[in-house]
């Protein structure tokens, strides 16, 4: 890379070297040679003037990239020189002519001197009217020397050159090679091949400009100046066509910027018609139902207008496939169209709506443990109140020696000891329900409740119960033990609340149709005492009871529902109200495939 | 102390509480009657003499009711609202006797105009001296001024 530097930077060290030779070997040929002819001459100021011009043009507008003080510069120089050799270029042979083309080459080398000033091409780069001003003066200095031609300095005498002529002339010729060292130092440091041939343009200028020294007017050495700088001309030519393939290049590359974007990305003109769609868009325009060059819908077309009008963003979305795109549609008000651009927020989606869930998950499981904290510090309470005060009694009774009411008062405390042992059983079966999830299986519904009915043979004998399982259970996917627990709790339930019925029934079974989550409908029907409608939620909150008097502690119901949910699924009763006996429903699932029972499954945490 | 009977309703559901109560408070002679009911239910059916209370004889106007809160059928803190929601049952001094010392009942009960809470001290001591000093303050010291104007 840097040999390369250094090869280049050598070819040129050997033209500016070998220069003088050549020029020695030129003059000696061709020293009596001889073409007067003003219109090739003219012809080439004239298109040296034009390219001059435009090059002034790109290297002016690339004042803004990085080390562009440079470029400013070198555009400044070649605006003054291609104004005042247009000039030079129209005007006779004469003094003015003569003297714009040598205040051309001053201008022109000026400006490549400059670039040893870096600071100073920054400071002059972001004054905008530092152009105006440098175009301006050379203007106005060509039409001077137009209306007044005897205010012009004497440049030409006798056929040759006059020394103002050949001083301006070398001065240039001096400047522009100090601008092309600084350019090849540049290039050596940079290795930006422009740079080198902006170095090459300037030592050609500068050769041309020490050339004039020795020529005269329509000489050969004369015409091998015009050379020289037509030949820098070229390369001007050159560097021009470089950089608009160059910046062709570099356009294409960002044009194809939206097109590798995958996510879609639109354009809409201010009336809604779509400009452009990125190929990541053709699924959304086939949803949208239209295409580029068509009008978006309805919806869009009124966001897209709104955007535009009032300048601020617009927020779309589009369901495609499942997912949801989310569009922004940030307006471009000065161009009047709106960029929409595209994200798939399923994933947030659905994550926000998995954190909404789990929040109210955790905000309910707060509540009941809140609840639980409350039934506990009251139901765990009252045996123990019970058991001291008929404790103090009992001393009371011995020492009135009251035997009856001793004995009352001791079966009062065995009473309440019992209780709160029963308590706490069954709060420690209820903690371990929610700890504990064992594995689903299938199992036909019917062996659970025979097993249940079996287990209760007892009380249901006792009581005179009619229990009758149908026919027709359906095979469940569940945690076997839990649900016999549910069958035998239900079961126990209903017969325990028989009241004064004489014909007592219970009936187990399921009903034909399935829940919205495609769960068996599994109930216990009872013809007993009902339940007010007005109750029918407390009774599965814990230790609710609505009947003191009943025995048992009031967890049943709150085990039931807490082994049905555990699972999935979802309990609850059917009353007309007291009187008409009621049904106590839940839910189980069916096939293996169906949700939740094998996701919840947790490996047992203790005893 | 005045020549009527004194009347308490207590309402509780348990019923060694209820026993406790009606001892401690007899063994005091603080009342002449105390009528007892279980539930929330009750509760609302003696005071506004409904069903099997519909008889004013079988459910005289209380001087004092003594009120559980956790109750079975209707919450102790509704059949309180609807006390002191009531013309003519306001007047009467609810008591609040229960296990719960929790901020939310105690808020509950005096948010709901109840004109005392205690807690059922579980010292046995301590109970029979809280059955004593609420007979006292509620029935002896505290000048009533409903017993001409309900019942």
């Amino acid at each position: 890379m840097r040999a390369n530097r250094l090869l280049l930077l050598g070819c040129l060290l050997a033209m500016v070297a070998l220069a003088p030779f050549a020029l020695w070997a030129f003059l000696a040929a061709a020293s009596d040679w001889r073409w007067e002819s003003e219109a090739p001459h003219s012809a080439i100021e004239a298109m040296g003037s034009m390219a001059a011009i435009c090059v002034s043009i790109v290297l002016l507008h690339r004042k803004r990239e990085p080390g562009g003080e440079t470029f400013f510069l070198l555009g400044m120089g070649f605006l003054g020189m291609g104004l005042l050799d247009g000039l030079h270029a129209v005007v006779p042979p004469g003094q003015r002519f003569v003297f714009f083309r040598s205040a051309a080459n001053v201008v022109g080398g000026l400006g490549f001197a400059l670039v040893w000033l870096p600071q100073l091409g920054k400071y002059l780069s972001t004054r905008e009217p530092v152009v105006w001003v440098v175009g301006g003066v050379c203007a106005l200095c060509g039409i001077c020397a137009i209306l007044f031609p005897e205010a012009v300095p004497e440049m030409v005498r006798n056929g040759e050159f006059a020394a103002a002529a050949v001083t301006m002339n070398v001065l240039a010729g001096v400047l522009f090679l100090a601008g092309g060292l600084r350019l090849g130092l540049g290039f050596y440091r940079t290795g930006r091949r422009e740079l080198w041939l902006f170095s090459c343009i300037a030592v050609l200028f500068s050769l041309s400009g020490f050339a004039f020294r020795g020529s005269s007017l329509w000489d050969a050495e004369w015409w091998l100046w015009h050379v020289l700088r037509l030949g820098a001309y070229a390369l001007v030519a050159w560097y021009l066509a470089d950089r608009y393939r160059q910046v062709e290049r570099e356009l294409r590359d960002l044009a194809k910027f939206p097109s590798e974007n995958p996510h879609p990305v639109l354009r809409a003109a201010a009336d809604g018609t779509v400009v452009y769609a990125n190929s990541a868009a053709g699924l959304l325009l086939r949803v949208l139902g239209c295409g580029v060059d068509d009008v978006l819908p309805a919806g869009w077309r009124k966001a897209n207008a709104g955007a535009v009008r009032t300048g601020t963003e617009r927020k779309m979305s589009v369901e495609q496939d499942g997912r949801t795109i989310s569009f922004s549609g940030i307006p471009v008000r000065k161009a009047g169209y709106v960029n929409w651009h595209g994200r798939d927020v399923t994933e947030k989606r659905q994550a926000t709506a998995e954190r909404k869930r789990l929040i109210a998950e955790l905000e309910a499981k707060n509540a009941e443990l809140e609840r639980f904290a409350y039934t506990i510090s009251h139901d765990l309470k009252s045996p123990l109140i019970t058991i001291q005060a008929f404790v103090g009694q009992l001393e009371q009774g011995v020492q009135r020696n009251d035997r009856q009411r001793v004995r009352a008062d001791v079966a009062r405390i065995r009473a309440a000891a019992e209780k709160m042992q029963q308590l706490l059983d069954e709060l420690l079966e209820l903690s371990r329900i929610g700890r504990v999830v064992r594995p689903p299986e299938a199992f036909p519904l019917a062996d659970v409740a025979r097993e249940a009915v079996d287990l209760l043979a007892g009380v249901i004998g006792q009581r005179g119960v009619r229990v009758e399982i149908v026919a027709e259970l359906p095979v469940v996917f569940a945690d076997r033990r839990g649900s016999l627990m549910v069958v035998q709790n239900l079961v126990e339930n209903a017969v325990k609340f028989m009241g004064d019925q004489a014909e007592p029934q219970v009936e187990i079974g399921a009903r034909p149709e399935r829940d919205e989550d495609s769960r068996a409908v599994c109930y216990v029907r009872d013809n007993g005492m009902g339940i007010d409608r007005h109750y029918q939620q407390r009774i599965f909150q814990i230790f609710d009871q609505l009947d003191r008097q009943s025995d048992g502690t009031g967890m049943g119901l709150a085990m039931v529902r807490r082994i049905v949910e555990v699972q999935g699924g979802r309990v609850w009763v059917e009353s007309e109200g007291h009187g008409h006996g009621c049904t106590f429903c839940f839910t189980l699932a069916t096939k293996a495939e169906q949700d939740s029972p094998a996701k919840l499954q947790t490996q047992e945490m203790g005893p | 102390m005045t020549g009527e009977p004194l009347v308490i309703l207590l309402v509780e559901d348990n019923p060694d509480h209820t026993e406790l109560v009606m001892r401690g408070l007899r063994e005091h002679r603080m009342a002449n009657r105390i009528y007892h009911v279980s539930d929330g239910e009750a509760a609302q059916d003696y005071l506004f003499r409904r069903g099997e209370y519909a008889d004013p004889q079988k459910s005289p106007r209380p001087n004092l009711i003594l009120l559980d809160l956790r109750l079975p059928k209707v919450d102790g803190l509704e059949v309180l609202e609807e006390i002191k929601r009531s013309e003519h049952l306001r007047r009467i001094p609810v008591v609040i006797l229960t296990t719960s010392d929790m901020e939310e009942d105690v808020a509950g009960a005096y948010g709901r105009h109840a004109n005392s809470y205690l807690v059922k001290p579980v010292d046995f001591d301590k109970f029979t001296r809280l059955m004593d000093d609420l007979g006292f303050y509620w029935l002896a010291w505290n000048h009533s001024p409903w017993l001409s104007s309900v019942g």
